[in-house]
Order: structure tokens, then C-alpha cells, then sequence
């Protein structure tokens, strides 16, 4: 599943079947490989964050979780916002210092919000292993080959 | 992965740690040319005004050197400023004039050639005294030994040094090569 297929997807607060928010955003822990949560928008509140162990399913057309209390104020949590912080859209660098051009997208394991691969924007596929880190300057893969 | 680059390449690259935050970039390259080994670098903070940073980053820190960034393992990499014996910058051999020891001067420095995988430099981007006039800029590439040039004000080198002269620096790595090759063949 690709991380721009979730944007937009309604999450289902499953005690009342209310729509609690859109997804707006994630932030990738770059060491764990995996989404660590999502920040919503249309929230009914204040509250916009939804960590990854709070949802029940990524389905393919919505996020359910099994009560709106999942969705909290996210506290100063560090990782960067794939969109909001420019990851998506960002540079990629190698650890040799060359650089790949600009990411695209992120592949993810829907059951366990593992990265799988990592989608540059001339179309080629680097495995979610080659990943080092998610910074300010660039996002930073293992050199292939 | 083996490049050569200019030492005036590497200036204004980013430094950036492998979990991808800009911390530094390179101010200037610092030579050793006795030992013809870049010592490290002395560093700019990021941003327009590219005020120095009191920091410095020793070739050893280095985890690589690419054509769009120098990379390292964290913040730690940088350390206090460079030792105060050697001279900051490779301009301690800009504008010094090369000689062959039989005699032959070849040119004044303009660059030093930085080999990026093992942080030697390899040769130097010389103007050539031969310049013929409409020629402005043409630049040479002189390679040195393993070990270094002679260096005092004019920089010494051996007399077949002249052969291995290249023109541009994609035909210059193998030119190092052959030319080092032929030194330890003459040596053993």
C-alpha cells in the first residue's frame, strides 16, 4: 500500500461508527522502519494525532480505531512529517554522498505499518533495509551495489 | 567508489549525517602537501550568510565524499578547530610554481586533485607556463607520488612527471595510476 493511497482515507472511530478525521500526514521512525502514527485533519477537536498501536485496522478505505480517545494532542514526538516537512518531495542521498533525485512516495505492509520500499520519483524501488535516516537535509539510503 | 574532484569542488558541499540533517558545510580543504593527504576541512554554518563555524571536520571523521555532499555518522564527527600548525586551506600551494627535478617548470598551481574515496590528492590543477596567448584558463593536471611533492616554495617533482600530464580530469585517474606504477617500478 502506498502512503499517498492512505492520505485523505476517512478514520472510523469503531464504537460509534463516527468519522473522527481524514489522514493528513504520517511520521516514519527511520531506524524501526515503520509509520509511528498519523496526523488527521477534521478532527472534531484539537486532538489530530493517531499513533500507529492505537489503530485497528488500515484497510483499504478506511482507518478504524476502537475509540476516538485514540486520537490525541501529539506531544513534541520527534520524527519528521512525510509531507508536512518535505520528506515526500525531498531529497534522497546516498551514504557515499550522491544524490538519487526525489522521493516519491513510501510502500507500506498495511498490517504492520513497516516501510517496505521506498519509491523515488524516476520510478525505481529502494527496499525499506537501505533506509538510514529521515533529516532535515535529506533522506538518507544505503548505497546500492 | 573512486572520484577525483578539485578541492574547489568540495567547497560549499553540505556536510550531512547519515540520519540526513545538514549540520555544517566545507569552507575550505586543508592539505597536507608533504604527506599529499587532505587533513580535513574547516566548515561554514548552513544558510546564505555562510558565516564560519568554529568547528572542524579531520578527513578521519569522514564516512565518504560525494558529488553532493560529505557525509558522516553524526554531530560528534565535528570537532574543536584544526590544529594551529598547519596552515587552513589549500591555498598554502595555490599560485606555487612546479618544477621537475630535472629542471622543467611545468606550472603554478591552481587546484588540488582530491582522490574522494581515500582523501589523498592525487595531482594538482596547474596553468601551464606554455599557455599559448587565446588560450586563457586551459587547465593541466599534474600528478604527484604516493608519497607527496617537495614543497617549499616551488614544488618539486620527478622528471617523468611530465609524460603523465593530462588534459581534463576523466583521463586523469588512470594518468595517476600509470605514473605511480612507473615511480615503484623505478624504486624496486
Amino acid at each position: 500500500m502506498r502512503f499517498s493511497d492512505v492520505i485523505k482515507r476517512p478514520v472510523i472511530d469503531l464504537a460509534t461508527a463516527a468519522d473522527i478525521g481524514r489522514v493528513d500526514d504520517a511520521v516514519v521512525d527511520p531506524v524501526a522502519r515503520r509509520v509511528i502514527g498519523f496526523r488527521l485533519k477534521k478532527t472534531p477537536d484539537d486532538a489530530r494525532w493517531l499513533a500507529w498501536d492505537q489503530i485497528t485496522a488500515l484497510g483499504p478505505d478506511a482507518l478504524t480505531a476502537a475509540t476516538a480517545a485514540a486520537v490525541t494532542v501529539r506531544e513534541d514526538a520527534p520524527g519528521r512529517l512525510l509531507r508536512a516537512d518535505g520528506v515526500i518531495g525531498g531529497r534522497v542521498l546516498t551514504d557515499q554522498g550522491m544524490e538519487l533525485g526525489a522521493l516519491a512516495d513510501f510502500e507500506l505492509d498495511p498490517a504492520t505499518g513497516l516501510v517496505v520500499g521506498l519509491l523515488l520519483a524516476d520510478g525505481t524501488m529502494i527496499e525499506a533495509s537501505a533506509l538510514l535516516g529521515i533529516g532535515r537535509h535529506a533522506t538518507v539510503i544505503r548505497h546500492q551495489g | 567508489m573512486r572520484a577525483l574532484v578539485r578541492g574547489s569542488d568540495l567547497v560549499g558541499l553540505p556536510v550531512v549525517t547519515l540520519a540526513g540533517d545538514d549540520i555544517a558545510e566545507v569552507r575550505d580543504v586543508v592539505y597536507d602537501p608533504a604527506e599529499g593527504q587532505v587533513i580535513g576541512f574547516t566548515l561554514n554554518k548552513r544558510g546564505r550568510l555562510a558565516r564560519r563555524l568554529g568547528r572542524f571536520l579531520a578527513q578521519d571523521r569522514v564516512s565518504a565524499v560525494g558529488a553532493n555532499a560529505v557525509m558522516v555518522a553524526d554531530e560528534t564527527a565535528l570537532t574543536e578547530d584544526p590544529p594551529h600548525d598547519r596552515d587552513p586551506g589549500s591555498g598554502n600551494v595555490l599560485a606555487d610554481k612546479v618544477l621537475t627535478d630535472s629542471g622543467v617548470l611545468i606550472g603554478t598551481v591552481t587546484d588540488v586533485v582530491v582522490d574522494t574515496e581515500s582523501g589523498t590528492v592525487v595531482g594538482y590543477e596547474v596553468e601551464p607556463v606554455d599557455e599559448p596567448a587565446g588560450r586563457h584558463g586551459r587547465r593541466s593536471y599534474v600528478p604527484l607520488p604516493d608519497a607527496g611533492a617537495i614543497s617549499g616554495e616551488t614544488l618539486i617533482v620527478p622528471a617523468s612527471t611530465v609524460d603523465y600530464v593530462a588534459s581534463d580530469l576523466a583521463g586523469f585517474a588512470e594518468a595517476v595510476d600509470r605514473f605511480r606504477d612507473l615511480l615503484r617500478g623505478d624504486g624496486s
